[in-house]
């Protein structure tokens, strides 16, 4: 007769699923109490408080997009008003403000390969202001090329359909005859990218293909209301290089932006204000959105950029938290007085 | 000796897969979700229709424009050609096609969006898009139409709430709100605005009874196209929500009408001691005045003046007036109106 430790009955005689004995259940709560250790072990193993961390792998871009002239030239501003009737010839502002600031050849040399991101968010058609305007686009692309630009590369990962976007907002033409060189977004041109410090551009894919052997970078924009931000002008147009699921950002969108400004640093930041999107931005819709505002903004600081295009939009400071914030953040001067900005009448 | 485990019947292990296949599911759906977020779906999962007086949580995403997606917007117009096939929208894609706008839409019950482009066969270079939001109700149409009026407009006679620009024409339609902006403003645009907009109303219908509330307001001092729907956190106010306000210049000064209906008296009341309570914690201080009628709660609130009141279900008064007299003769005008 066979009987077990602990007891009694012997097996044989224990009627069948009796139910486990003595040494059955204690090894049965060691097995379960095992288990539920290496799944808690395991869950605080993959607990991550901080999110992800940066990779460091070379099929992860870190650097900061620095085509500054900051250290040359230091931050400049030049602010052409049009007449007060008559609009503003885009072209002969921008040639005005780049002579200004010393000329184009202080900033574009022979043997530069320019980039210009323009706004294409929308395929909404020039009068309507969402977009970078063509005819400055064209007066940008023109310079560049005359002070010995061998290439000029124009981009932008638009909201909508990219084909549809450059087409209707006449940018594809204006870049075409202009000589420059439209490059749409594809999938090949993003790569992960991680701001060094930065804690919401982490691991994110930002289309920095049309970067490839660029030595110069141009930022042209126009001044928007825009409903989340506040306003879209300089620093907001780096929205258009991230890829992915970009919209999640609008839950901190001027923490974003800020980030932007740290991201990329320009040669020069053209702003449009010719007109100004005053509200209903950032798409607008209506003629009546637009205020005539007969200016245009060049300048070697975006943050003065964005600060100086603020005033055409009849807001503060305060109403637009990311430019002081990219003040605080080393990105440039809001205070545009303290850069003695240059301001300079077109015509009469 | 031996040991001999127990088996486990056929009901625990059918049991304990039935718990495993769940905890599984869970699992998947986790993992899945982590790739699909976006916070403006929370908005538009939120949205809230008011029929009749009883407050409905609305939970569809499915687009619900009362066309098939491969539908044009508008058929059977000579002037007209197809510039690109039609593009649908819903809460999840909406910044997709508006960008940062899409908030506004997603926070008043936004359902979904058709847009398409035309073109004018005599002149291919002018264009036109058409956008159809169905907003869910009339109320919301209303809201995001008011919200987004542009001063110095025209009047389109053909419709009750529509108006149109150089280049553009809006209007809401019952529960669809229409925007037809056009490339180019040209003298005869304005024709093909509204040809297009009674081609795409024309397939959506005939639509609810006009909205009660705009016409309780008081005619006298109201500035044209100022008539608005908030549906949320009306004047920095929580719990104040779907409230029509207009503005007004009266020989004493400018000021705001506003009222609300809600579902029942005990509602309004409620409410009202709710908003008063909040003007008193944010500074407001109540003006005792022998001049004003039983049933006014007059507040001075940093140098502006406000007056709360309840008529039947209806919360109404006035808000941000110039000085006590105008806030006084606006409140007057409004309770005799109700």
């Amino acid at each position: 007769m066979n009987q077990t430790e602990g007891s009694n009955t012997p097996v044989e005689s224990r009627p069948p699923d009796h139910g486990p004995n003595r040494r059955d259940f204690v090894k049965r709560v060691l097995g379960a109490t095992l288990a539920a250790g290496a799944t808690l072990a395991l869950g605080l193993t993959l607990y991550d408080p901080v999110g992800p961390q940066a990779e460091d792998d070379s099929s992860t871009q870190n650097r900061v997009l620095d085509f500054s002239r900051a250290d040359s030239i230091g931050s400049k501003i030049a602010i052409v008003r049009g007449p007060e009737r008559g609009g503003l010839d885009r072209a002969g502002a921008l040639s005005k403000a780049l002579e200004a600031l010393g000329g184009v050849g202080r900033f574009i040399q022979k043997g530069d390969r320019v980039l210009v991101k323009v706004n294409a968010a929308f395929a909404s058609p020039p009068i309507l202001g969402a977009t970078t305007h063509p005819d400055l686009l064209a007066a940008i692309a023109g310079l560049c090329l005359q002070a010995g630009a061998v290439e000029v590369r124009v981009t932008d990962n638009p909201i909508n359909d990219p084909q549809s976007c450059f087409q209707l907002s006449g940018l594809a033409e204006a870049a075409r005859k202009a000589g420059a060189k439209l490059i749409l977004p594809r999938s090949s041109q993003f790569v992960r990218y991680n701001l060094p410090s930065g804690r919401l551009i982490r691991n994110i894919p930002v289309m920095l293909g049309p970067f490839q052997g660029v030595t110069k970078v141009i930022a042209a924009a126009p001044i928007k209301d825009h409903h989340r931000a506040g306003a879209s002008m300089i620093l907001k147009n780096w929205y258009g290089l991230l890829g992915g699921q970009r919209s999640v950002f609008h839950q901190n969108i001027n923490g974003l932006i800020t980030e932007l400004a740290m991201m990329v640093k320009p040669t020069l930041a053209i702003l449009d204000g010719t007109t100004t999107m005053i509200t209903n931005g950032p798409t607008g819709g209506s003629l009546n959105d637009l205020k005539a505002t007969n200016t245009l903004i060049v300048s070697t600081d975006p943050v003065a950029a964005d600060a100086a295009g603020l005033e055409l939009l009849g807001r503060q400071l305060a109403e637009v938290p990311y430019i002081l914030q990219a003040q605080a953040a080393g990105a440039g001067w809001a205070e545009i007085e303290k850069l003695k900005p240059l301001r300079l009448t077109l015509g009469a | 000796m031996a040991s001999k485990t127990c088996k486990t019947s056929h009901i625990q292990q059918g049991l304990s897969l039935i718990v495993l296949a769940v905890l599984s599911t869970m699992a998947w759906w986790v993992w899945q979700k982590q790739f699909d977020y976006n916070p403006a779906v929370v908005e538009s999962s939120k949205a809230v229709d008011k029929v009749g007086g009883q407050m409905q949580t609305s939970t569809s995403t499915r687009a619900s424009v009362p066309f098939s997606p491969a539908d044009n917007l508008v058929t059977a117009l000579p002037n007209l050609t197809i510039m690109s096939p039609p593009e649908t929208f819903g809460p999840q894609t909406l910044a997709d096609k508006i960008n940062g706008k899409a908030e506004l839409y997603l926070s008043s019950g936004f359902k979904a969006l058709k847009a398409q482009r035309l073109a004018l066969k005599a002149n291919p270079e002018s264009w036109l898009e058409v956008f159809v939001y169905d907003m869910g109700s009339d109320r919301n149409a209303f809201a995001v139409y008011s919200h987004q009026r542009r001063s110095e407009s025209q009047p389109v006679p053909e419709y009750a709430l529509a108006y149109r620009t150089a280049n553009a024409l809006f209007l809401a339609h019952g529960a669809y709100y229409l925007e037809i902006v056009a490339s180019q403003a040209t003298p005869y645009i304005p024709l093909v605005l509204v040809s297009v907009a009674e081609a795409v109303t024309g397939r959506l219908g005939s639509q609810a009874q006009p909205l009660v509330e705009p016409r309780l307001f008081p005619t006298p001092g109201l500035q044209t196209g100022t008539m608005r729907l908030s549906v949320s956190n009306v004047f920095g106010f929580e719990g104040l929500t779907d409230v029509f306000t207009a503005d007004y210049r009266l020989e004493q000064g400018e000021a705001t009408a506003f009222l609300s209906r809600r579902g029942e008296p005990a509602e309004a009341i409620q409410l009202a001691e709710a908003y008063t309570g909040f003007l008193l914690a944010n500074g407001g201080q109540e003006v005792k005045d022998a001049r004003i009628p039983p049933g006014l709660r007059v507040f001075n609130l940093a140098d502006t003046f406000e007056v709360v009141m309840v008529k039947g279900a209806i919360l109404a008064g006035v808000h941000g007036a110039d000085n006590q007299a105008v806030a006084m003769a606006l409140a007057a005008a409004l309770a005799e109106k109700l």
